[in-house]
């Protein structure tokens, strides 16, 4: 019998015909350059009984593209409206013919093909592009010969599992994936056309005026072209609300507040804070000051004291956002990287899968879980975390012992938790940005394995003429996870001064001050990712590339102040979010809802509630509609790009 | 005439004094009415008969003033809601969107919003400065000093008695929940367009700050016991 796996990527490719092969597969070209074909013995597929010819082979991602005939539906020529309903078909690059042909070749002698693209939605369509690729060479295999192997990393015990126990491919997610294409081309190229003849000559004389000359020659190469990305568009609505609501409207308020401080024998000064806060009115404030100043003078009274034990939870297991966010904030590596670093580690099979949603581990994980800590603290482990991992697996005395993760309420059903596989040696291959993310998915795994920190709070209140101010403090007894996790502060504080209930004190000062309040900052990609997950937007796998395009479409530039990269708005963003308020389309492009209604709706389609063609039409309705309202003021969107160009000129 | 002090709608500044009450309530409303109004005094004094006093304004002063204002613009319009959540308001849940997300609590589910309550304190514990009129015509400032529940009765127009033993400092009235009795009472007229009106009066007030503020950065020295 002859089977043809197709992996989605080459090196997922090697790693697995390695391990199925036992070590001996013999790699040969496949016509892209980098595609290998490796052909081996395998007899462990249930579908093929005894040992098998078995050739794996990758793609490079989507085997094709969709698109409309340019010659009928080029830009310029046909009525933009038109594209809505436009035949749409499907396209191949250079790169995707050659692998398809080595598909459709690979194929002509098979029995079966299995299909070992990522276990996710895209992986589902890309795995029904390799079917219709390898049918085309070979008509003998049907939907009963397609099989698909359901695996999360590379490591040898679960890639012969997943050879052992293979699925089919889940027609709803490509069905879901297929109408998400449709409809982002469909969208994406009318809105775009149409943006871009109403706005991008206006654009190009306010982003390069008075070009003449031999820069003029250029012309074509600088063209403005105003990108619209369903997608896209909506994150950036979410934060250039905020951007332009919030700081360029900003204005500083003073407020009063009162402090007390009490000089302790052995504790220093400690400083109670009002606990009313501060109060945005100086004569309030001068008021119970005074009151207070002059009923108590300067003594107060210890009117509660309350110690209790406390702790840190250790963190809930790792998501990509979760990925996306800490490595943005405590590595300073943007989303986009972090996630490239994490899939080539995934690759090279030292960590899982790192696209899934989910945040809690199975039951059925724990002694794999335990296996995972022992080998982070193997021998041949000499990185600075595999003595704590030696720690939580041994039988000594300590606080600090494995505990299985606590579970989040995250669970996309097809990977677990972002973990490591195997302990990564001093000379791997990996560069500077894939150990860095290796460590954080290292030291997040062995914390989500600790116990929480443990600590004792105390909280001192005094009375001061009726006012309450208080101070607390924070002895931290058991630090268990922190230590393998540094990202996480949880510090003893000073020492509160001794004293008890009732206990009279003689203040050593008590003061009315007063601040101001500081103008929000701007929002940094850690944030963004929070909120584009918060709202829906996108699946936790594509907000990497939506923040890239946000500043690849000019909507967004990055600013790097200090340490931190902010992501400012352009002009040419906050034009376009408050010319479609101006013309009453905020809630359809500005706001999220659009989209999430959307990725709800592939939701349903993934579980068989909703049909492609429904959710098409549906979706397709509406933005006909938003497309004529565009259309009718455009006008419009100039006079609000002009009016926002001067107004961040002034 | 006879004019009634029927459901406390009288303006205090007219003349009371053949007010028809019936029941405690607006009898002790007459009762105080008819006491000396307070008179203006330097220092720390306490109030030694009940007074009767109509609200002007009430001024939530734990938040922001930026804060209310947006909390009020996302009333008065929706669709303009741009800075903070629309949770538990009567907008859908699936037209809120979430604007803050509160990086640091790592105890919260990944992507949890922490919602975008506006700064300052529960509302519960807030302490609101009162403008109060009273029969003379005279305006004092009235601050609550313990958290206070009644606030249907703090329409504009509303009557308030300050009872014995509420702290006065620089004729301002420092009270608690037991020695204030709201009263209720409305006047249609100043209550008309209310958060129109609270609307312009914070905006006023925010560019008046902000313009004395950029003229006079000197800061001002507080007094404090060593």
């Amino acid at each position: 019998m002859k089977v043809l796996c197709v992996a989605e990527k080459n090196s997922i490719a090697k790693a697995v015909a390695h391990i199925l092969g036992g070590g001996s597969s013999t790699s040969r070209g496949s016509g892209y350059t980098y595609v290998k074909n490796y052909d081996f013995q395998f007899g462990g597929f249930p579908f093929a009984p005894g040992s098998c010819q078995v050739t794996m082979t990758s793609v490079a991602g989507h085997l094709r593209g969709m698109d409309f005939d340019n010659a009928r539906y080029g830009w310029g020529k046909c009525n933009i409206f038109e594209l809505f309903d436009a035949p749409v078909s499907e396209t191949m690059d250079r790169n995707q013919q050659l692998i398809a042909d080595n598909i459709r070749k690979e194929a002509r002698n098979v029995d079966y093909l299995m299909v070992w693209t990522d276990c996710d939605r895209e992986g589902e369509y890309i795995g029904w592009e390799i079917f219709q690729a390898a049918q085309k060479g070979n008509n003998r295999l049907d939907e009963s010969k397609l099989y698909r192997a359901v695996f999360s990393h590379v490591e040898r015990g679960h890639i012969l599992q997943a050879a052992r126990s293979p699925q089919r491919l889940d027609m709803c997610s490509v069905n879901a994936v297929g109408t998400r294409i449709e409809l982002d081309l469909r969208t994406g190229v009318s809105f775009t056309r149409l943006l871009t003849d109403t706005m991008a000559r206006r654009v190009q004389a306010q982003t390069a005026p008075g070009k003449t000359g031999h820069q003029s020659q250029n012309r074509k190469k600088d063209k403005v072209v105003i990108s619209y990305g369903p997608c896209q568009f909506p994150h950036f609505g979410v934060r250039g609300g905020r951007r332009f609501e919030r700081i360029r409207n900003f204005i500083p308020e003073e407020f009063w507040y009162i402090q007390l401080q009490l000089a302790g024998e052995n504790t220093g000064t400690t400083t109670f804070q009002w606990e009313r806060g501060h109060l945005f009115d100086r004569l309030s404030v001068l008021t119970f000051y005074e009151t207070c100043l002059e009923t108590a003078g300067d003594r107060a009274k210890v009117s509660n004291l309350r110690s209790k034990p406390t702790a840190k939870y250790r963190p809930l297991p790792l998501t990509t956002v979760e990925l996306q966010k800490n490595c943005a904030r405590f590595l300073r590596i943007n989303a986009k990287q972090s996630l490239a670093a994490a899939e080539k580690l995934y690759q090279k099979g030292f960590i899982s899968y790192p696209r899934t949603e989910t945040d809690t581990f199975p039951r059925t994980m724990e002694s794999e879980l335990k296996k995972i800590v022992g080998n982070l603290g193997g021998s041949d482990s000499d990185n600075s975390w595999s003595s704590y991992a030696n720690e939580l697996l041994s039988v000594n005395n300590g606080s600090n012992k494995f505990k299985f993760p606590r579970g989040g309420s995250h669970d996309d059903k097809a990977h677990p938790p972002i973990h490591p596989i195997i302990s990564l040696g001093p000379n791997a291959n990996v560069d500077a940005n894939e150990k860095r993310v290796y460590e954080y998915v290292v030291r997040h795994f062995l914390a989500c394995c600790s116990e929480d920190a443990k600590g004792q709070s105390t909280t001192l209140t005094l009375d001061w003429a009726s006012e309450l101010f208080t101070a607390t403090g924070l002895v931290v007894l058991e630090r268990n996870f922190l230590d393998v996790y540094p990202y996480a502060k949880w510090e003893t504080t000073k020492q509160l001064p001794r004293l008890e209930i009732n206990q009279e004190c003689l203040l050593d000062k008590a003061e009315m001050k007063s601040g101001t309040t500081s103008t929000p900052k701007p929002m940094t990609e850690s944030e963004l990712i929070s909120l584009m997950d918060a709202n829906g937007i996108g699946t936790d796998a594509t907000i990497a590339e939506h923040i890239e395009k946000i500043q690849a479409r000019n909507y967004v530039k990055s600013e790097k102040v200090g340490k931190e990269t902010y992501l400012q708005p352009t002009t040419l963003g906050v034009a376009l979010v408050h010319g479609f308020e101006a013309i009453g389309l905020e809630d359809s492009f500005a706001k999220p809802f659009q989209r999430r209604e959307m990725e709800e709706d592939l939701k349903k389609i993934c579980l068989g509630q909703l049909t492609k063609p429904a959710v098409v039409q549906d979706i397709l309705t509406k933005y006909k509609n938003y497309w004529h309202r565009t259309n009718q003021h455009k006008m419009k969107l100039l006079e609000v790009y002009n009016t926002t160009a001067r107004e961040m000129l002034s | 005439m006879l004019v009634s002090f029927d459901n406390f709608r009288q303006d205090i500044t007219a003349d009371c004094s053949t007010c028809a009450a019936s029941g405690d309530r607006e009898l002790s409303a007459v009762r105080a009415w008819r006491n000396e109004p307070w008179v203006p005094t330097q220092g720390k004094r306490v109030v030694d008969r009940e007074l009767l006093f109509q609200i002007l304004l009430v001024e939530n002063v734990s938040k922001p003033k930026q804060a209310q204002l947006d909390a009020i613009r996302a009333k008065l319009d929706p669709r303009n809601q741009r800075v903070d959540t629309l949770r538990g308001g009567s907008t859908p849940r699936r037209q809120a969107v979430v604007t803050q997300v509160d990086l640091d609590n790592d105890d919260v589910g990944r992507g949890a919003p922490a919602l975008g309550t506006a700064a300052g304190a529960n509302n519960n514990k807030s302490v609101f400065k009162f403008t109060l009129q009273d029969k003379s015509g005279a305006v004092f400032f009235g601050i609550n000093r313990t958290p206070l529940l009644h606030h249907n009765s703090w329409i504009l127009g509303a009557k308030l008695i300050l009872k014995p033993g509420t702290i006065v400092n620089n004729d301002v009235f420092l009270f608690q929940k037991e020695q204030a009795v709201f009263l209720g009472g409305i006047d249609r007229v100043w209550n008309e367009n209310n958060d129109l009106k609270m609307r312009d009066y914070l905006e006023y007030k925010l560019n008046r700050d902000n313009c004395s503020a950029a003229g006079n950065k000197k800061k001002r020295k507080f007094t404090s016991i060593q």
